[in-house]
């Protein structure tokens, strides 16, 4: 996929080198369609307007803008009246879900207390947690895979680096080799959050930063003590969902992007990068653009956890859904140290499984447009197994999108050609307080904004390529010609 | 679709300018029912139910075969679409014996491949049989005749041959007579393998190849071939889904049938995609309850296309209530990407169909007809590649339908007057996971559609053509006429 992308693009280099002539007339009536026009008028000045006013409503509510808190309900209000004052025809869904409210995170050693996170698919611990001697395991490519790698862990808590093998499989060798909980520190600045196999793992295992891991190594041998709990609480909270009011409604191209922040951070990347690129995409297009399909804006409630679009999609019918030509998720598009990585649409990382039909061709929309403005990308699977965007695509709706990256390191060949460092996060301040407005690196989420720009315009225009269905004038001036002379496609 | 209906309104203009003097004599004309629904059924609407078997099946494995959820969602979503149209649905279940592959391999030396059996041959033992691949010339009728193996050691030998020139059945018979133990086909063009020999001559194994994986073989002529096909039979529980208007007599049905899955190796969306999208859509767009003279009847069968649920259906139904209807309309896949337009051939004018139901020939015209009228040239198809006309073509009852074409290869000519590729199948993805929303050619889908609903629609106001009953307000004027002149019978035949 991706060779055969930038073997297009050279390609393309290739033929504007040679005949520059033949290009200027195509290049000219370029300039002349929406996505165009959107890219130009979609200005990192106006999303750093609406970024600027996130930041300050995360300021005056205690640093956050979590669902449910106030700073969320503010920056529903604040999206909500941008576009309602742009005319768009705008609804606001109510819905509830569960909310994982935690009653304990904590590992304590002597004086000393960090905050874990418990990784999804973890059992509790008793009320009062586990305790043990703090044994951490010897650092290597793979530390804490084998059973092997755990020497005299009998009754510890085990203190295993990131890295080398699956959460689920530290775990399972950390309690066979006898330890009563595993702690997993991260292998770069920034929490560890993930996700365990229930039915495999049967000791308590929680994330710790990769700050709080050098703190509890420094503690190692002390009797260290696990305790973490919660439970799932029902949350009210609202989808704004705005439409404009132009275009076919049984053909909407939907770009979504969650509004909430994590608790205790502001959310600035992750993700008002993407709540204000979309907004402002929005207010440019304007709620009555000259387009073939009708465009749907949402920005989702709910949490990374229980994502909103979730309990949008179940409240359509078979029809609504039908009407959802396709998604387009924006989310995380301005990480400090980021990358240019475009949702697999094709599997052909072979990472995603099957993906809905027409999500290939969402790809390559993406891709083309940033290989086309000299910008190298990569695939990732990013998203596609849970989040706002698994959800269309269990409907079978294509899906793509644009990510610049979060908590993974970035590589020596990554810096090499997208600049940045390697060796650090794509994103430092994954849900830390530090994700401000100080945190976002405005070059990459302006080309990110442009991109998406770009592939809403397109769509919005024609779904030919992903579902058949052409823009309707060329569709009636082709039919025209077929008639005379039958058969103009193959 | 409107295009059409600007052709039929230039046709319009032309018969208004000839007669000189009469054109604004002409009278606005309502449009008739065939011309509305032309109008009414749109590609558009075609296509939504196309994106919903591709989402149907990218939920659900990749496919939309019987039995799977896959094909369960897509009759659900046919019966949902049917009831809020108004129509009047029911569901006929029975049972078939459904095919299961248990081993269909052909390994010669380092090359092991998973041939399809052809229906109708007969298994192996476990193990299979052995022998010298014999490697047959290529031509245009590889195998047709026995001279083609010349200077072949055929005794005993697995025979390969690429298919084309004529029937399956008598190439393999061709292949037998020389001592053959095993026929291998290959495919002459991309696109999907399989077939039928007549099982009641059939006695050596026989399985087809791909293309690609015949060209694998064609090299090892001599070299040791085993061949192992073993089927089995599993009694299979489907259903039919039966949407009827609820207007319109019900002695005089006009039937349309058409099939919906898929194989499983294919989200099928032209086949069985297209032709169920068309045949949905026009009923949507008809609705339940149209001002039609005769009831209209749309079946959607199930189980696949070998063991369609026309036949158990047709069984299920009195003689009464088999001569209530007055034609079956067969919709085959009508979006073929290098497709066509064929047309059931009514009249036998090709020699091929056999003798056909009276009434038949009438509803080629009338498909024809239309055809001409936009300007596209037909072709009589004697086989339309779907299996279920048969059972209504036995059954005495009138049959026709239009065809896009699938597994046969484009001629120049074909090409020249439709546009597309010889040399290539007219649906190169058939059977395949290609076989998507990229592999609709939607002007030949749009066009077939429109000829779909013409004909529908000219046979649900009359099909005085067809049976010589004629329409209502015809024989409400012939009862006026009766009464009015009761001592002059004669009139009835005015």
């Amino acid at each position: 996929m991706r060779a055969s992308r930038l073997g297009v693009a050279a390609a393309v280099i290739a033929t504007v080198a040679v005949i520059p002539a033949a290009i200027t007339p195509a290049a000219q009536a370029e300039r002349g369609t929406l996505a165009d026009r959107l890219v130009r008028s979609v200005t990192i000045e106006g999303i750093n307007h609406h970024l600027t006013a996130l930041q300050a409503i995360a300021d005056r509510n205690g640093g956050s803008r979590d669902d449910p808190s106030p700073g969320l309900q503010e920056s529903f209000a604040y999206v909500e009246g941008q576009v309602r004052a742009a005319g768009f025809d705008v609804s606001v869904q109510e819905f509830t879900y569960d909310r994982r409210v935690i009653d304990a995170a904590t590992v304590t050693v002597g004086s000393t207390t960090v905050v874990p996170i418990r990784m999804g698919g973890s059992p509790f611990t008793p009320v009062g947690g586990v305790t043990g001697p703090l044994k951490v395991v010897p650092i290597d490519a793979t530390t804490g895979c084998e059973v092997t790698d755990y020497v005299d862990a009998a009754g510890s808590v085990a203190l295993i680096r990131r890295g080398g093998c699956p959460f689920t499989i530290k775990a399972k060798s950390a309690a066979q080799a006898g330890a009563v909980a595993a702690l997993i520190y991260n292998n770069s600045p920034g929490p560890a959050r993930g996700d365990l196999d229930p039915t495999q793992v049967t000791i308590p295992v929680a994330g710790v930063s990769g700050e709080d891991g050098a703190v509890l190594i420094a503690l190692a041998g002390g009797s260290a003590t696990v305790d973490l709990r919660d439970h799932d609480e029902p949350t009210l909270s609202h989808n704004l969902i705005a439409q404009t009011r132009s275009g076919r409604t049984d053909n909407v191209i939907v770009a979504g992007a969650h509004l909430d922040s994590s608790p205790d951070s502001p959310g600035m990347n992750e993700n008002a990068s993407g709540v204000s690129a979309q907004l402002e995409l929005a207010l440019r297009m304007g709620s009555h653009p000259k387009v073939e399909n009708a465009v749907r804006f949402a920005w989702w409630g709910g949490t990374g956890d229980s994502a909103g679009s979730d309990d949008y999609l179940a409240s359509l019918t078979t029809g609504q859904k039908l009407d959802i030509a396709l998604y387009l998720a924006v989310e995380a598009i301005g990480s400090s140290n980021g990358g240019y990585f475009v949702y697999d649409g094709d599997n052909s990382t072979g990472t995603v499984g099957p993906m809905p039909y027409g999500s290939g061709q969402i790809e390559q929309a993406f891709a083309g447009y940033l290989n086309g403005v000299g910008i190298p990308t990569e695939e990732t699977n990013i998203g596609q197994a849970r989040g706002e965007y698994s959800f269309f695509i269990a409907e079978g709706i294509p899906s793509g999108g644009t990510y610049t990256g979060l908590q993974f390191l970035k590589t020596e060949a990554q810096a090499a050609k997208w600049g940045g460092t390697a060796g650090v996060a794509y994103h430092q301040c994954y849900d830390a307080r530090c994700d401000t407005l100080g945190n976002l690196n405005l070059g990459i989420l302006d080309r990110n904004a442009d991109a998406i720009a770009h592939v809403t315009g397109v769509y919005a225009t024609s779904t030919d390529d992903i579902d058949g269905r052409a823009q309707r004038a060329a569709h009636r001036t082709a039919g025209a010609h077929a008639v005379a002379a039958p058969v103009t496609r193959e | 679709m409107s295009r059409v209906r600007s052709a039929m309104a230039m046709a319009v203009i032309a018969v208004a300018a000839l007669p000189m003097g009469t054109a604004h004599a002409v009278p606005q004309t309502k449009p008739t029912l065939a011309e509305k629904l032309v109008e009414r059924v749109t590609l558009d609407g075609v296509n939504r139910h196309l994106l919903a078997w591709q989402r149907i099946a990218d939920r659900n494995g990749g496919h939309r075969a019987d039995p799977s959820p896959g094909f369960t969602k897509t009759q659900e979503y046919i019966e949902s679409t049917l009831r809020t149209a108004g129509f009047e649905v029911s569901s006929h279940e029975f049972t078939y014996d459904r095919v299961v592959i248990d081993k269909s391999v052909v390994v010669a030396g380092p090359v092991s491949l998973a041939p399809n059996p052809l229906i109708g041959s007969p298994d192996t033992a476990v193990g299979g049989v052995t022998g010298p691949l014999a490697v047959v010339p290529a031509d245009a009728d590889s195998g047709c005749q026995a001279t083609d193996y010349a200077g072949l050691n055929t005794v005993g030998a697995v025979a390969l041959v690429k298919r084309g020139g004529c029937a399956y059945t008598q190439k393999m018979l061709v292949a037998e007579g020389l001592g053959a133990i095993a026929v291998v086909f290959y495919n002459h063009s991309v696109g999907a393998v399989g077939g039928v020999v007549d099982a009641a001559q059939a006695r050596i194994p026989s399985a087809m190849l791909g293309s690609a994986d015949g060209a694998k073989l064609t090299g090892s002529s001599g070299v040791s071939t085993n061949v192992e096909v073993r089927r089995h039979v599993e009694a299979t529980t489907s259903r039919n889904v039966i949407g009827q208007t609820r207007t319109g007599r019900k002695d005089n049905v006009i039937l349309l049938g058409t099939h919906s899955d898929s194989v499983t190796t294919s989200p099928g969306v032209n086949d069985n995609g297209s032709n169920a999208a068309a045949t949905l859509e026009l009923a949507r767009k008809l609705g339940g309850s149209p001002r039609v003279n005769n009831a209209v009847r749309f079946a959607f069968w199930g189980a696949d296309v070998p063991h369609s649920g026309a036949a158990p259906y047709l069984n299920s139904l009195s003689d009464e209530q088999r001569l209530d209807l007055a034609m079956y309309l067969d919709v085959a896949p009508l979006g073929s990407p290098n497709g066509g337009h064929f047309v059931f051939d009514g009249d036998n004018s090709a020699g091929q169909a056999g003798a056909m139901p009276h009434g038949s020939a009438q509803i080629e015209k009338t498909l024809v007809d239309f055809m001409t009228s936009i300007g596209v040239q037909t072709e009589p198809a004697p086989v339309v590649g779907q299996g279920n006309y048969a059972t209504f073509i036995a059954a005495g009852i009138p049959t026709g339908g239009p065809f896009a074409g699938i597994p046969h290869i484009k001629t120049p000519a074909q090409a020249a007057k439709w546009g597309g590729t010889a040399g290539l199948a007219f649906d190169p993805c058939n059977l395949a996971p290609c076989d998507n929303l990229g592999n609709i050619n939607r002007d030949i889908l749009s066009r077939n559609a429109d000829a779909l609903a013409f004909v529908t629609g000219t046979y649900a106001m009359s099909t005085e053509d067809v049976n010589g009953i004629p329409p209502r307000d015809r024989r409400a004027a012939t009862r006026v006429a009766k009464s009015l002149t009761p001592a002059t019978v004669a009139g009835e035949n005015a």
